[in-house]
């Protein structure tokens, strides 16, 4: 009982007019961001940490936080309307969302995308402040090896996720896995695959093939399909909010996402990314809505979104009990805190109570903001779609140039983006799914940073490795998801081999 | 994505040169890779992951040409009607790329969504393509350099 | 005639007068243009803020604004490479660390830092500490070497990157204890913090700064100080050095500012002088010490010399050591 009268006590801190301004201020600017591609949760952050030297330490928290949850949901707005994913936890978002833009349910996409992030930040914040210290211990007690194991559990369930041919997929993932070797090795210092340019330096980031495959891609074909390209359906202002059927296939996927992306975000590394992956594979399997997959299920965007924002909500519990950034968005949050100098860690609900629970009160504030400022502006986003695509996608094109410059503030990034622009369109072109390809390259790195780490740990040996039980579990599971897949691969093929003859030269 | 009339362009061209370049590459990173030490699976180093990725990669890669080479199924491919249109894109957009950093923020993007515009919409109203092209630079310059306050070449 | 000839003769006076003028007024006048600073990390870390502070600092005292511009990437090379890149005109000036000597002895960088740099001055010192969690049997340097001497590899420690100073100091420990312990490489400090305190590594040495919120909290035990004398930090003033215990190690992590070699001088000595006011400045002195490092101001001329007797000193650090070697062994 005694967190709830802290919490009371925070809501009295957090409900001030000043806070509730910073609040609102907060949620609008991530929103924004969020939907610049490129700018993101860190670029923002890192803009406003200089800005808020001047102000009182929990108002400028209680900005950081309407930021960090209003761009974790600002990404889905380009992802769904364009086919732009701002940030790499949109990137799945893209696929149904686009699709039910395309279909003109843009406005059910949308909204539906603020419920699964409201409900899931919910979730996690009431997470945070019952069990928070509990589970930051669990948080700990994953080493390195789960991490790999888990990254390689992830390659493998998620590179079937496209529905191309195994080689096709595979070759995507290999691909992809490349393109992150790229660059400085962090863990043995060499120079790779640079080809001695400082373009290549500090690899390929992420966020730009993921801007390039996607959005630019998109830009092209859309430009060399020409006048046959079709703009959305128009549709009228009361068919913009999802239907009851939506709404009711909405919500176990938004419970199964909030689900995924909590228990995601207690892993370090890009776990807003690798949740919406997984949501996405899930509900893919098992929803109501499946045999709807690719053309525009509502449970393909519901499910990841929340994940992502359950994802984000959970980051914050290392964050907060234990001073641990789990991702970059919490390294932001996370100086924001020491600029004023407070320290994050155990201590914080001990010494600065007023902080600890005036941010948890303003989080839960902002993120009810969140859902009360953007289902409004769903109609007015979803009405950008009415724009003739011969305007829209050249402004598109250089929306997305100007956003993959900030990211690093390196104009030779640009470069990568149209080359991977080029790429995306020759093989979406050619038949090829590009999703493997991007798990492959935010995995990959991952996994080799995984596997070298373990191998030390364990002095080398596998069998250490399975004798964890965690580990154990994840990698069996892997081993029994590949024979399960090589099984039915060459199930079918033997079934339908007599029927179809080999080509004729 | 599928669309049955096409004329001037071979879809199954793009589907081999697709794939010889996906194999050319896979073949040129193991090349690459065989520079790096591999060290043991106890004690992996650089080259390790590299390697590993490249053979498979090549195997892959050929297996993607067979496939591509046998099937030769034409439905799948598809660059659209004017893939000149996109390569015009593309040019326009290398060449923002390339004098962004030289012209500054605001003439280089004018000049960009210009003539992007201009492709895009054809001939049509020219006056009103300046005029978009106009609003729009100026409006994201007054968006990044004044409200959000980022950094501008 | 006599008009235009005047109107020339005029006119080339007029430009001799303004050149004559141009050339003193510069020295005098600079700045006349805002600063660019670039900071080789992302914004909000540890160098950035330390950069902001000591750069708002100089700002009142030069009356031009000095602009950070983030160039994260690539170990700190991706803003040198830039840094070393841009017009020696005093409108251009970097952070750098100790990293920038660094990297080059391996061999591994586009520039040999200490000589394609101009040095202006040295902001903070930072000695890496050794440290392990709470709650291990190590309660003291000598109990962690004991142990890894009666069961050599099981100590695994954790470094951020393979030969800089979290990976030079214990290397150099276990050579002149005699002990086996293994590296294991982490991507960032943040994710080797999750592991230490986790307990999936034995110890680290890594910066106060990243520390002391840990320590304070009693989450980690300082074990030993890498740093040629023991820190005024009352958190770390009861840590032994490791050359107090007997052991030949020493490497300390240091944070300064430079520019691209060939500043004119009059404005190098411009920017010297203000550094060297600001670092005397008590405020900005608390300000960094509050971040858990020490600020130890040296001018140019120090800040160079130090680059130099460093290059050496740590090029037969990593050759006896064998982390030279081990960094050449990725490579075939």
């Amino acid at each position: 009982m005694t967190s709830l009268d802290a919490l009371i006590q925070g809501f009295q801190l957090a409900a001030t007019p000043t806070n509730l301004v910073a609040a609102g201020i907060g949620v609008l600017l991530g929103t924004f961001a969020g939907m610049l591609p490129g700018l993101g949760i860190s670029g923002t952050i890192a803009l406003l940490i200089p800005i808020s030297f001047g102000l009182d330490p929990l108002t400028a928290l209680v900005i950081f936080g309407g930021i960090y949850y209003g761009a974790a949901y600002g990404g889905s707005t380009t992802s769904i309307l364009l086919n732009v994913p701002g940030e790499g936890a949109s990137v799945v978002t893209c696929v149904e969302g686009y699709a039910m833009a395309r279909r003109g349910r843009a406005g059910a996409a949308l909204s539906v995308a603020a419920l699964g992030s409201f409900f899931a930040g919910m979730l996690g914040l009431v997470v945070l402040v019952l069990f928070a210290p509990t589970i930051a211990g669990w948080a700990l007690a994953f080493g390195p090896q789960e991490y790999f194991c888990i990254a390689l559990l992830a390659l493998v369930v998620l590179s079937g996720i496209s529905g191309q041919s195994m080689v096709q997929s595979g070759l995507m993932v290999v691909v992809g896995i490349m393109l992150g070797t790229i660059g400085i090795d962090p863990m043995s210092g060499v120079e790779r695959f640079t080809l001695s340019s400082d373009i290549l330096l500090d690899g390929i980031s992420f966020i730009i093939v993921v801007m390039g495959v996607y959005g630019m891609a998109e830009v092209l074909q859309t430009a060399s399909d020409g006048d046959a390209a079709v703009s959305a359906p128009r549709v009228a202002f009361r068919d913009l909010y999802p239907t009851r059927e939506e709404l009711s296939r909405s919500l176990p996927a938004i419970g199964r996402g909030s689900l995924i992306g909590l228990l995601i975000g207690l892993v370090p590394g890009p776990s807003g990314t690798i949740s919406t992956f997984l949501s996405y594979a899930i509900e893919k399997r098992f929803s109501r809505g499946r045999d709807q997959f690719g053309s525009g299920a509502i449970e393909g965007v519901a499910g990841p979104e929340s994940a992502n924002n359950g994802a984000d909500t959970s980051t914050l519990i290392p964050l907060l009990s234990l001073g641990l950034p789990f991702n970059a968005g919490a390294a932001l949050m996370l100086s924001g805190f020491l600029i004023h100098g407070i320290t994050p860690g155990p201590n914080l609900v001990n010494t600065r109570p007023d902080l600890f629970w005036g941010l948890v009160a303003s989080l839960l504030i902002g993120n009810v903001m969140l859902l009360v400022i953007n289902l409004p502006f769903v109609g007015l986003f979803a009405s950008l779609l009415r724009i003739p695509l011969g305007i829209l996608m050249p402004l598109v094109a250089i929306v997305v140039m100007s956003g993959t410059y900030f990211i690093n503030n390196n104009l030779s990034d640009l470069w990568l983006a149209v080359a991977f622009g080029l790429a995306g369109w020759l093989l979406k072109g050619a038949g090829y799914s590009v999703a493997p390809l991007i798990i492959g390259l935010f995995l990959g790195p991952l996994i080799e940073k995984g596997f070298l780490q373990s191998m030390v740990l364990a002095d080398g040996s596998l069998l250490v490795l399975m004798s964890r039980p965690f580990s154990g579990l994840m990698l069996g599971t892997a081993a029994l998801f590949i024979l399960v897949r090589i099984g039915l691969a060459l199930r079918s093929h033997f079934a339908r081999a007599p029927l179809v003859p080999v080509p004729p030269r | 994505m599928q669309k049955t009339d096409r004329s001037g362009q071979s879809p199954f061209l793009v589907q081999l040169v697709v794939a010889v370049a996906l194999f050319a590459g896979c073949a040129l990173y193991l090349y690459a890779a065989l520079g790096f030490s591999f060290g043991t699976w106890s004690n992996p180093r650089a080259g390790f992951l590299p390697r590993i990725a490249g053979c498979v990669g090549v195997v892959l890669a050929l297996g993607n040409l067979l496939r591509v080479w046998r099937a030769r199924d034409t439905t799948s491919a598809d660059l659209g009607l004017q893939p000149s249109r996109a390569l015009a894109f593309l040019v326009i957009l290398a060449g923002y790329a390339a004098l962004l950093g030289r012209l500054g923020f605001l003439p280089a993007t004018f000049g960009a969504t210009l003539a992007l515009l201009m492709v895009s919409r054809g001939m049509r109203g020219p006056a009103v393509t300046v005029g978009l092209a106009a609003a729009f630079s100026f409006g994201i310059w007054l968006l990044f350099s004044r409200a959000l306050d980022l950094p501008l070449p | 005639m006599t008009n235009a000839a005047t109107r020339r003769l005029a006119l080339a006076a007029f430009g001799l007068t303004s050149v004559a003028m141009a050339f003193p007024a510069f020295a005098q006048t600079y700045p006349q243009r805002p600063i660019r600073v670039i900071v080789p990390f992302p914004a909000g870390g540890a160098t950035d803020i330390m950069g902001r502070i000591v750069t708002k600092a100089v700002e009142a005292r030069l009356g031009k604004p000095l602009i950070i511009e983030n160039k994260p990437g690539a170990g700190t090379m991706t803003g040198l490479n830039e840094l070393v890149g841009a017009r020696p005109d005093g409108y251009t000036i970097g952070m750098v660390t100790s990293t920038m000597v660094l990297q080059p002895l391996y061999g591994g960088s586009r520039h040999d830092y200490p000589t394609a740099l101009q040095p202006i001055a040295q902001i903070t010192v930072t000695p890496p500490v050794l440290v392990t969690g709470a709650d291990t049997p190590w309660k003291t340097a000598k109990v962690l070497i004991d142990d890894a001497k009666a069961n050599p590899r099981k100590i695994k420690y954790g470094i951020t990157g393979f030969g800089n100073s979290s990976h030079i100091g214990p290397t150099q420990l276990a050579r002149a204890a005699g002990i086996e312990i293994e590296p294991v490489s982490f991507d960032g400090g943040g994710t080797l913090l999750t592991a230490l305190l986790g307990g999936h590594i034995a110890v680290s040495a890594g910066s106060t700064v990243d520390y002391k919120p840990h320590i304070e909290a009693g989450k980690l035990r300082p074990l030993l100080n890498f740093g040629p004398e023991r820190s005024q930090d009352p958190l770390y003033k009861d840590v032994p050095t490791a050359k107090e215990l007997g052991y030949d190690a020493e490497i300390v992590s240091w944070t300064g500012v430079a520019a691209p070699k060939g500043v004119p001088a009059d404005i190098a000595g411009k920017l010297n002088e203000a550094f060297a006011a600001v670092m005397a400045d008590p405020e900005v002195k608390a300000a960094i010490a509050k971040l858990g490092s020490e600020p130890v101001h040296l001018d140019a001329a120090g800040f160079g010399a130090r680059w130099g007797s460093e290059t050496t000193k740590l090029r037969q650090v990593v050759t006896e050591t064998g982390i030279l070697e081990l960094v050449k062994s990725q490579k075939q």
